[in-house]
């Protein structure tokens, strides 16, 4: 069949056109929009997750914004956003690198090396570092112990900080003290280089034209100055969208706390997270309305956000 | 060709082949299932432990040669479907139509009106036949055994008490086994150590002996503990040791007489102020509780179940709580002779904990596992409940259990003597209550538990920031929850209520009223008291 | 064929459909309430919907499902309000009338969204017992008019005050089983708060002349007699409780301690 162009308008009225896209619509309506249809609507209930809802209105909304466990799970997210964006920066580092090797075989080299962890899922991922966070047998315990850091960590505790985390005795319980489930989960993923992330950057940096760095050498410029000036302003696209994944990411995310601490946050409920108090609540507690509203609340966080990030984050090309 | 378009006929072609494959394996399934005269049984779980996948194919065996004694072509098959998954099997199952005749079943908690496993009391009517009108006949596969003639529910330990929905008001599922807690131990390494002596039966002796293990491990350079815990493992020793410490006083605080401790009897006592966290009972089952803890390998609270497995087998510590399911796994894992015994509770007359006891633990109200319900409007349901009266009966369940190592359901059958040491003690006292009594209680149990650990020579600070954290206010939470649910499932049994009137005005109205009635009444004497209490200012709804 | 003749088909054919409409009415009620006792509320309702607004039993019947439908709102608990009251008004003495009579009171006291309204409640039971004291839906709303009676927040009356009051009624409550319940309510309340176990203990026993039904519910309560006679110095009570607990719950948790009892009550072993 011959392509036939058409107005907008005309295009408005051809039924064939819909016909083409009335299946996907179909699916995503079905699989994406109807849950979350539902999620809103099941929000004003009050329902165990059965057949059975009884209609209580705003009244899991209202428990909402008086939950302290989920006011203090919004600090604990919040902490690990700007966490989660710093650690970004390993990333844009490792791109620029890779973007400088002058050899293209080279590069096409480190590019498959970072390919190839992705293969693991994110699930194992998680096990494995729960196998090194383990007090007796994990790496990290062993590391410190081997380079002296333990110790350093003890004279640290005893005479600055006075947590009692670190104990010359016994060794550092990385998930069974409240004090150290922030930075234990803010150093999960060490040395924090995403393959999806770097990608992205060197995407951006690869789109930088090869005239630019050539005008910047006649300049002078260094190394350094190359990607304050050129490189990052250059990416800048590439790095918003990276801080929204990021945002939403955390946001939304609680397997990683799941898995390392339990449903009910860990010690002290530390590492109680918006997303992990929302699986709480339906699959502990069986208030999966709760749960539902807190759902709610979560995407009108997230959609705020991508609104202002849109609106006011503007990248000067 | 050039090297790209060989490359991509070599991945087009794994991608083909695989497909082949797939759809091979499904046909070949669907032609299985269409040979003529062949009646299929098929039944799922969720039980991945080691040995029970394997006993499940031998009593199918063993039931399709039964079968064709009789003239049956039947073939049983088996579906183990991952743990975490199986909530999720098991929905989509029920609501395509597609499930097996026969489905594991567990046990519905209270907490959340929901069982681990995606049970709900509306699935289970929906989708479970009632076998009540079998129940009080005797199982056929019973003759020529000692239980011949004895109805079929009394022929379980627990009488099928597990069995029965108490908001149906029926029998819905055949259990196969029951469990006790014990602790494992390594049997050569214990030998290296104590030499011939048995392992400790009583607290004393019990913490002697972790002193023993600990200091011939530093002798020797060797990093060995004396228990490998886990969240999982831990609480199965701490819990049953606690829990002694609580039996005088749940028996002060059980107002109604029925000798067991009721958890909302429990937490309305506390809000009486009859019993705080700093209770003698309370702080002599925390301080034991640190003491057990202290033998346990360093950060045990944040590993789970695998792990301390891998200690124990590791040979890195001596001794594991673990239950009895879990016998078969641990042999087969273990490259060690592995000994069992009965977990060293306090005796009465300890100087320091035995003023809080009776006795020693009962294990009488353990209760069944590994229940299995038949779908509602299955295919060939009569076979598929035959082959449940054939799992249940004297030989079925004795052959399930020689092979499982799992402990039978069944009364009188003759267990392995490795699992003698697994059956339960019914002599002993009911061990009365825990911290964590409902959603709320539990959760700040477990989020201040590390307490415990930090600081170990005293229970004081746990107790400090426990009460400081509001459990007042989490007990009120709890019972408000349990009261809204019961007041929930009572509404419910009037549309029931009324039906049964209707239809037959026989015994299940009159049980249902009776049901409805006292739970009604605990409802509103729990209401009724949480209003008193707080209209007096003690607390805050 | 004449006009007459074709009139009489037209007659015939009408009645014929009418009484079709009536049997399909009655086996309504039956099947609404078949899938009632599946928990398929939904297809309860939709069932009860075809049903003719004259049949009385499939109306009573699809306004009792209506209180269990999935999604529970007020609206819905209105809906089955207004059809009961309808039923009651067209006639409040047959079957119908009075079952209906008794959810109305259900409703007042458990289903409705904007809480329980006990006054309301305990008027439609007391009014319902006193017009067919020997209906045993009557009967069973007497026993929750004591229910409410007995944990009115709003009553000033301590416990034991309200238990007297109660006692002094005297019902005549024959359907046996009923009876049965009221005597445990009072039990019940006899024993929160300790009002007077010897009290609780009587209506146990008289309760325990019909029987609990349910196997675990009498497990608990011939522990109860058995602890509550022993507490209270009747000792043959206590020694017949035991021994009916350790007949017939032998594996029971409590066994051992109530072994203890009857040793304890019979140091020989010999019978009271």
């Amino acid at each position: 069949m011959a392509a036939v162009s058409m107005s907008g308008r005309r295009a408005l009225y051809n039924w064939r056109i819909y016909l083409y896209v009335l299946p996907s619509l179909g699916l995503i309506l079905t699989f994406c929009y109807f849950p979350a249809i539902s999620a809103v609507v099941r929000s004003f209930f009050e329902w165990q997750g059965g057949d059975y809802m009884q209609f209580i209105g705003w009244e899991n909304y209202t428990n909402a914004f008086n939950d302290p466990v989920l006011r203090s799970s919004f600090v604990t997210i919040s902490v690990l956003i700007v966490a989660g964006i710093i650690k970004m920066v390993p990333s844009i580092l490792l791109a620029v690198l890779i973007h400088r090797i002058a050899s293209d075989r080279w590069q096409y080299w480190y590019r498959v090396l970072l390919i190839i962890p992705m293969v693991v899922p994110d699930l194992v991922n998680i096990f494995i570092w729960k196998f090194f966070f383990d007090p007796n047998l994990g790496l990290i315990n062993a590391s410190f112990d081997l380079f002296g850091i333990k110790s350093a960590l003890v004279w640290l505790d005893q005479h600055v900080l006075h947590w009692s985390a670190f104990r010359p005795d016994s060794p550092i319980s990385w998930l069974n003290e409240p004090r150290l489930i922030i930075p234990s989960l803010i150093f999960w993923g060490f040395p924090w280089i995403g393959a999806m992330s770097v990608y992205i950057f060197l995407a951006g940096l690869q789109s930088i034209g090869a005239e630019v760095y050539e005008a910047a050498e006649l300049d002078g410029a260094s190394s350094w100055q190359k990607f304050t000036k050129i490189e990052f302003p250059l990416i800048m696209t590439q790095v918003r969208l990276n801080v929204i994944l990021v945002v939403i990411g955390t946001l939304q995310g609680y397997g990683l706390q799941y898995l390392l601490l339990g449903p009910a946050g860990g010690p002290a409920g530390r590492g109680m997270v918006p997303g992990l108090w929302m699986f709480n609540r339906a699959f502990i507690a069986g208030q999966f309305g709760y749960a539902c509203a807190i759902g709610m609340m979560l995407f009108l966080i997230i959609a705020v956000l991508t609104y202002f990030n849109n609106k006011y984050i503007r990248v000067e090309k | 060709m050039n090297r790209d378009k060989i490359l991509n006929t070599i991945g087009f072609s794994l991608l083909g082949l695989c497909f082949l494959f797939a759809l091979w394996n499904v046909a070949f399934r669907t032609v299985r299932e269409l040979e003529p005269g062949v009646v299929t049984i098929r039944f799922a779980h969720w039980q991945l432990e080691g040995g029970l996948r394997s006993t499940f194919d031998i009593l199918s065996r063993e039931y399709e040669k039964i079968c064709a004694a009789r003239g049956l072509k039947v073939r049983v098959e088996q579906q183990a479907i991952p743990e975490r998954v199986f909530p999720n099997w098991l929905v989509t199952q029920l609501v395509g139509g597609k499930a097996p005749q026969i489905i594991a079943i567990d046990n519905i908690t209270s907490g959340s009106g929901m069982s681990p496993k995606g049970m709900t009391t509306d699935r289970i009517a929906r989708y479970f036949e009632a076998i009540s009108a079998r129940v009080h006949e005797p199982n056929p596969y019973n003759i020529g055994t000692p239980l011949e003639g004895v109805p079929w529910c009394d022929t379980f330990v627990d009488g099928m008490s597990r069995s029965y929905d108490s908001n149906l008001l029926d029998y819905y599922s055949v259990p196969l086994s029951m469990y006790t807690f014990r602790l494992f131990y390594n049997k050569p390494l214990y030998r290296e150590i104590f030499g011939d002596a048995p392992p400790p039966t009583e607290y004393r002796e019990f913490l002697k002996a972790c002193a023993t293990i600990t200091a011939y491990g530093r002798a020797r350079g060797l990093n060995l503990v004396p228990i490998a815990g886990s969240k999982y493992n831990a609480p199965m020793l701490t819990d049953y040791f606690a829990g002694t410490q609580t039996q005088k006083l749940g028996r002060r605080l059980n107002r109604f007489n029925t000798l067991v401790s009721n958890d909302s009897e429990v937490m309305l006592a506390y809000l009486r102020g009859e019993w705080n966290v700093r209770s003698p009972e309370i702080t002599a089952s925390l301080r034991l509780l640190q003491s057990i803890n202290r033998n346990f390998q360093p950060g045990f609270q944040q590993v789970d179940r695998d792990s301390a497995t891998f200690y124990f087998v590791q040979e890195r510590c001596v001794f594991v709580s673990a239950g009895s399911w879990d016998n078969t796994s641990l042999r087969i894992q273990a490259p060690f002779d592995l000994g069992v015994c009965h977990i060293p509770v306090p005796a009465v007359s300890d100087p320091d904990y035995g003023r809080f006891m009776y006795g020693p633990p009962t294990e009488a109200a353990n209760g069944t596992a590994l229940a299995f319900g038949l779908v509602r409007g299955a295919a060939r349901s009569d076979l598929a409940l035959d082959f449940l009266h054939y799992l249940s009966s004297y030989h079925g369940n004795a052959l399930f259990s020689k092979h499982s190592g799992w402990l039978p359901s069944v009364i009188k059958v003759p267990v392995d003597e490795t699992l003698e040491v697994f059956e339960p003690v019914i002599d002993g006292y009911p061990n009365a209550f825990g911290l964590g009594m409902g959603t709320e209680t539990s959760r700040l149990r477990d989020n201040d538990y590390y307490l415990l650990q930090a600081f170990p020579d005293s229970p004081q600070k746990f107790q400090d920031v426990f009460e400081r954290n509001g459990y007042g206010k989490a007990c009120i939470g709890d019972l408000t929850s349990w009261q809204t649910r019961v007041l929930r499932i009572v509404t419910r049994q009037d549309t029931l209520l009324a039906a049964y009137y209707e239809r037959s005005r026989d015994r299940k109205f009159y049980e249902l009223i009776e049901q409805q009635i006292q739970q009604e009444q605990s409802a509103y004497m729990v209401d009724s008291e949480l209003s008193t209490l707080t209209k007096e200012n003690q607390w805050q709804r | 064929m004449s006009m007459q003749f074709l009139r009489w088909l037209i007659v015939a054919w009408v009645a014929a459909g009418g009484c079709r409409e009536a049997f399909a009415g009655g086996e309504a009620a039956t099947e609404v309430w078949s899938l009632d006792t599946m928990y398929r509320f939904s297809e309860a309702y939709q069932r009860a919907l075809a049903a003719p607004l004259e049949d009385r039993a499939a109306q009573y019947a699809k306004a009792v499902t209506i209180l269990n439908l999935p999604t529970k709102t007020q609206s819905n608990i209105n809906d089955a309000a207004n059809i009961l009251t309808a039923l009651v008004t067209a006639d409040a003495d047959d079957e119908v009338g009075v079952c209906a009579q008794y959810f109305l009171g259900r409703i007042a006291q458990a289903h409705n969204l904007d809480g329980a309204n006990f006054p309301k409640a305990r008027e439609l039971f007391r009014k319902l017992y006193r017009a067919h004291p020997g209906h045993s839906l009557a009967q069973l709303g007497y026993v929750q008019w004591v229910l409410m009676e007995l944990y009115d927040k709003q009553s000033a009356d301590p416990l034991a005050a309200r238990l007297r009051r109660l006692e002094a009624e005297q019902p005549a409550l024959a359907d046996r089983e009923v009876w049965k319940n009221y005597h445990l309510v009072m039990g019940q309340a006899y024993m929160t708060g300790d009002v007077s176990k010897p009290r609780a203990l009587e209506h146990y026993l008289l309760a325990d002349q019909v029987g609990m039904i349910r196997w675990r519910g009498r497990s608990d309560f011939y522990a109860v007699i058995a602890s509550l006679a022993r507490e209270t110095g009747r000792r043959e009570v206590a020694v017949e409780y035991c021994r009916k607990f350790l007949r017939d719950y032998p594996r029971d948790q409590r066994s051992h301690i109530i072994r203890q009892f009857l040793n304890e009550l019979q140091p020989n072993g010999t019978p009271p």
